[in-house]
């Protein structure tokens, strides 16, 4: 039977020759790490979202009456129900990590440069998607915290002249969180976001298989590290196929990702729901412990500290488009970052002021 | 609510009765009346208030906005 269906799609689609160029011939750098697994694994991070976010949607209701209460029934009267949310909910800060890790490990390794430098842009892209997916989701419990972290966050675009308060307005759809908030948040989650997201994934794997994987700057001849000025695509004829070997890195980690999920869900299932994240909304109370989600604090912390509100959001603007277009900012041939100094020091400054800045946010 | 702003009537000792929006000019959580030390504090950024609106400290950029308000007999109108 198996080989009748692989025959079928072998005369129709040539299945053994894809297989081979795409899997089996497919060639990876020989000094390839276990950091170049990440994107795969958000890619799988981002099926569990669209499966778990699908069995969500069949119970839960988008108004401001029902939100809370389908929630709660999905929680603990839904067979399974609990597992599908508490999924989502740590599977979205779970997705985040491994895209910030992602980049992180790209940033280090010096791949964002020439000629990666749209696949980089792009994969910044899909990092603030995702960022906009937790945030347009945080609010769709209606709990007291999912309220007021949106009041806060649609407040901050009212400090910018002029046009601050029409974009407050457009993503509340009012002067205040409402049942229109809702509805724009739910559409914005389950309908536009998905595409948006999967247009990016297409363009970053189109640039990745086009160019070819950038080999790790560690290890190799000062010329091998230098950008090329040309195009040519880099196939790593000397490098190790992708299958096996590097599919059972994906595989690995992939287990770890899941490993990791299900530890937090099973030893920690309270860690992504506080207190306030168990109380319907009320628009006329705000809870003591107002904050956003922990890959948001230190940006809420940042504008916290700038007296100036519309100067705090400036700065985050400009730190936003250096970050999205380093690779023309970083001209610099050198691709290893243990030897640049500044860069590392730059690097490290940086990461250390996020964690500090987002530890302080929490407290 | 007057218009769609959840607001708070004061009974400042001495100088009668005042109306202001409760939301904060920060980023619009909502103030709450501090009775120990009697002002009004916003729980999200510790944005502290006077019982006229006034900025005492914190990150509010603008006072409280007050509302119109006038006593009729034994009925307070706000607007």
């Amino acid at each position: 039977m198996w080989e009748r269906v692989k025959n079928w799609m072998e005369t129709r689609i040539g299945l053994d020759d894809l297989v081979r160029s795409q899997v089996t011939e497919y060639r990876v750098p020989k000094n390839i790490n276990i950091f170049y697994t990440l994107g795969f694994v958000a890619a799988i991070g981002y099926l569990i979202q669209v499966l778990s976010g699908i069995m969500l949607l069949i119970y839960y209701v988008p108004h401001p009456d029902h939100a809370f209460k389908s929630v709660q029934f999905i929680m603990h009267t839904v067979p399974y129900g609990w597992l599908f949310r508490q999924m989502h909910v740590v599977g979205s800060n779970l997705m985040i990590a491994a895209i910030g890790l992602h980049m992180l490990t790209v940033f280090a390794m010096g791949n964002y440069k020439r000629p990666r430098e749209l696949t980089w842009v792009g994969g910044a892209l899909l990092l603030f998607v995702t960022v906009a997916f937790g945030f347009s989701g945080y609010l769709l419990p209606w709990t007291q915290l999912s309220y007021w972290a949106t009041t806060v966050v649609t407040s901050i675009p009212t400090a910018v002249p002029v046009i601050g308060d029409f974009v407050a307005g457009i993503l509340r759809g009012g002067d205040h969180v409402t049942g229109t908030t809702l509805s724009r948040f739910f559409a914005f989650h389950v309908s536009i976001l998905p595409p948006l997201f999967m247009i990016l994934v297409g363009v970053h794997l189109f640039l990745i298989k086009r160019i070819g994987i950038s080999a790790t700057p560690f290890g190799q001849q000062a010329e091998e590290k230098r950008p090329w000025t040309e195009y040519h695509k880099k196939s790593h004829a000397d490098g190790y196929p992708y299958y096996p070997r590097f599919f059972q890195m994906d595989m690995l980690m992939v287990m770890v990702y899941l490993a990791i999920m299900f530890a937090l869900i099973t030893l920690t299932p309270n860690l992504f729901f506080p207190e306030e994240a168990i109380i319907p909304a009320n628009a006329f109370k705000t809870p003591v412990n107002v904050r956003p989600e922990w890959y948001l604090l230190a940006p809420y912390q940042m504008l916290k500290l700038i007296p100036n509100k519309f100067l705090g959001i400036i700065i985050q603007l400009a730190l936003f488009m250096v970050f999205l277009l380093w690779p023309f900012f970083d001209t610099e041939k050198e691709k290893n970052i243990m030897k640049r100094p500044l860069l590392r020091g730059l690097f490290l400054f940086s990461f250390i002021l996020w964690l500090i800045l987002m530890f302080w946010g929490r407290s | 609510m007057f218009n769609g702003v959840p607001a708070v009537i004061l009974n400042r000792p001495g100088k009668g009765l005042i109306a202001v929006s409760r939301v904060c000019t920060h980023l619009g959580c909502l103030v709450q009346y501090d009775k120990e030390n009697r002002r009004l504090l916003c729980p999200c950024h510790a944005g502290v208030y006077d019982l006229e609106g006034n900025i005492v400290s914190g990150p509010p950029p603008k006072p409280l906005p007050k509302l119109p308000l006038r006593v009729e007999g034994e009925t307070i109108v706000i607007g």
